[in-house]
This record gives C-alpha cells, structure tokens and sequence, in this order.
C-alpha cells in the first residue's frame, strides 16, 4: 500500500555515530532545559538517566516507582509529568528517572512519544521524517 | 512556548496562557503548587519551533574528550558550567542567566555500542 506523509519535519542526524540521536527540551516546575536522546522503538517508555532530572530540579524519587525489565534484568525508575519538546512538536509526557546514577541511556519510547507521532527513517541517510499523528476517524 | 513564572510573591500567567488551563494547571502541579493531575488526562500534542542544537553538537565533537564523565551546561557552543553533580551545573548556567542551558553528561568514547534493552 502506498503511504505518504504529509507536513513531516526531516531532522538530519549522524548516521556514523552510535543511535539515532534527537535533540529534546524537557520543561518542568517552571524550568526548561535541552538535551539529547535517543530514539527507541524497543523502549515502552521515555527513560533518561538520574542527572537529567536533577539538573531541571526534579526530586527523583517523589514520582511514581516503576520497574523496567531489560534482557538481563531490571532497573527502577521514577516517572514525573513535565512537557516534552522534540522536532517541533511538544506535549505532556511521563518522563522516568532512573534510581541508579550509572545509569546511561537517554531514551524517546513509545509511550510519551512514539505513539503520538507518524515516523518515517531512512536509516542509511541519517534522515528521521516526523509528524503529528492524527487519527483518520 | 510561553510558561507560567514563578517568584516569591507567587506566579504570574502569561496572557497567551489564558485559554489554556489545561497547561496552567500542569505546570502548577509541576510546581507542587496543586495536586497531581490524574495521567490518563494528558495534553495533546501541539506543534512547536524547532530545537536547533547544531552549535552545542558542535561543541561537543570538539571539546568533549576534555571532560568525559562529567556534566557539562552550554548556552550555544558557550560551555558555561561543568562538574560531576548535574544539579549543581544547572544551577551555576542558570545563574548565569542562561534560561533554557543545555545539559549533558560526556560518556566515554569507548563505550560498547548499546545492544538494546
């Protein structure tokens, strides 16, 4: 079936460098700040490590407690509401924290991001096309 | 986007604001002002400018291997604060009348390519 995606943004990245990275602006309690992520389709949810949330004032562990499974075990995290800004589009979202500082991955998941937007990537180009995603019905 | 400014005195509503209580609201929760609001009532996606972060990239590529483990603040390619506790790098961009500071901690180069969850 022949699908084309209207009034998308094309965001460039470094198809050489590790990940398909996109820039993010995190806003909460009357704070903003950027930073990267990485786009995970393997990722239910939008994870970042514990730094990224205390350097925009967010008191990790007063979110709410939810456990992640990887393949070789788990993680706690901490989920807080706060808007969520990455190529051109922003909404509340439930961003988690992880518990533990060594933790190292700063993840865009479907939750929170993925299913709310249409998403084309032609990988080899280091090209990510991105709309809005509105229902047909 | 505009936000809601919070001072000592109390917090002030950008005019833009008004017909958005939805987004006041979120943002007062934020704050800790009101309760939490129930997750399942989210706002809906809108359209935004574009993040343009090619300068702090930039910056990185050229500058990073100087301070792998540590938390960098950066206002452009301006590296503004740097350190090992995140919070406090914020804090020292911010006080530095850097409103929205990029944030990022340098890994190592030689890190194992991640092979997913």
């Amino acid at each position: 079936m022949r699908y084309e995606m209207a009034e998308a943004v094309l965001h460039k990245y470094d198809a050489g460098a590790p990940g398909i990275t996109v820039p993010v602006r995190l806003t909460a309690g009357g704070l903003s700040q950027t930073a990267l992520a990485k786009l995970d389709t393997g990722a239910s949810y939008c994870i970042f490590r514990r730094g990224i949330g205390e350097a925009l004032g967010v008191a990790i562990e007063s979110g709410t407690p939810q456990t992640f499974s990887t393949a070789n075990g788990s993680f706690l995290a901490y989920g807080h509401e706060m808007m969520l800004a990455t190529l051109g589009l922003e909404s509340q979202a439930t961003v988690y924290f992880a518990h533990d500082e060594n933790f190292r991955r700063d993840v865009l998941g479907r939750f929170g991001w993925l299913q709310q937007v249409k998403l084309g990537l032609v990988d080899y180009e280091g090209s990510l096309y991105v709309s809005k995603y509105e229902s047909d019905l | 986007m505009e936000h809601l400014i919070f001072k000592e005195e109390g917090v002030l509503i950008p005019r833009e604001l008004f017909s958005q209580p939805q987004i006041i609201a979120t943002e007062l929760a934020q704050a800790g002002i009101l309760p939490p609001q129930n997750g399942t009532a989210k706002l809906p996606l809108r359209q935004t400018e574009t993040l343009d972060l090619s300068r702090e990239l930039h910056w990185l590529q050229a500058h990073q291997q100087e301070f792998v483990g540590q938390w960098v603040a950066l206002d452009g390619d301006r590296l503004v604060s740097h350190g090992t506790n995140a919070r406090e790098v914020s804090a020292a961009a911010r006080a530095a009348g850097v409103a929205v500071p990029f944030i990022t901690q340098i890994d190592p180069p030689d890190e194992l390519p991640f092979g997913g969850w």
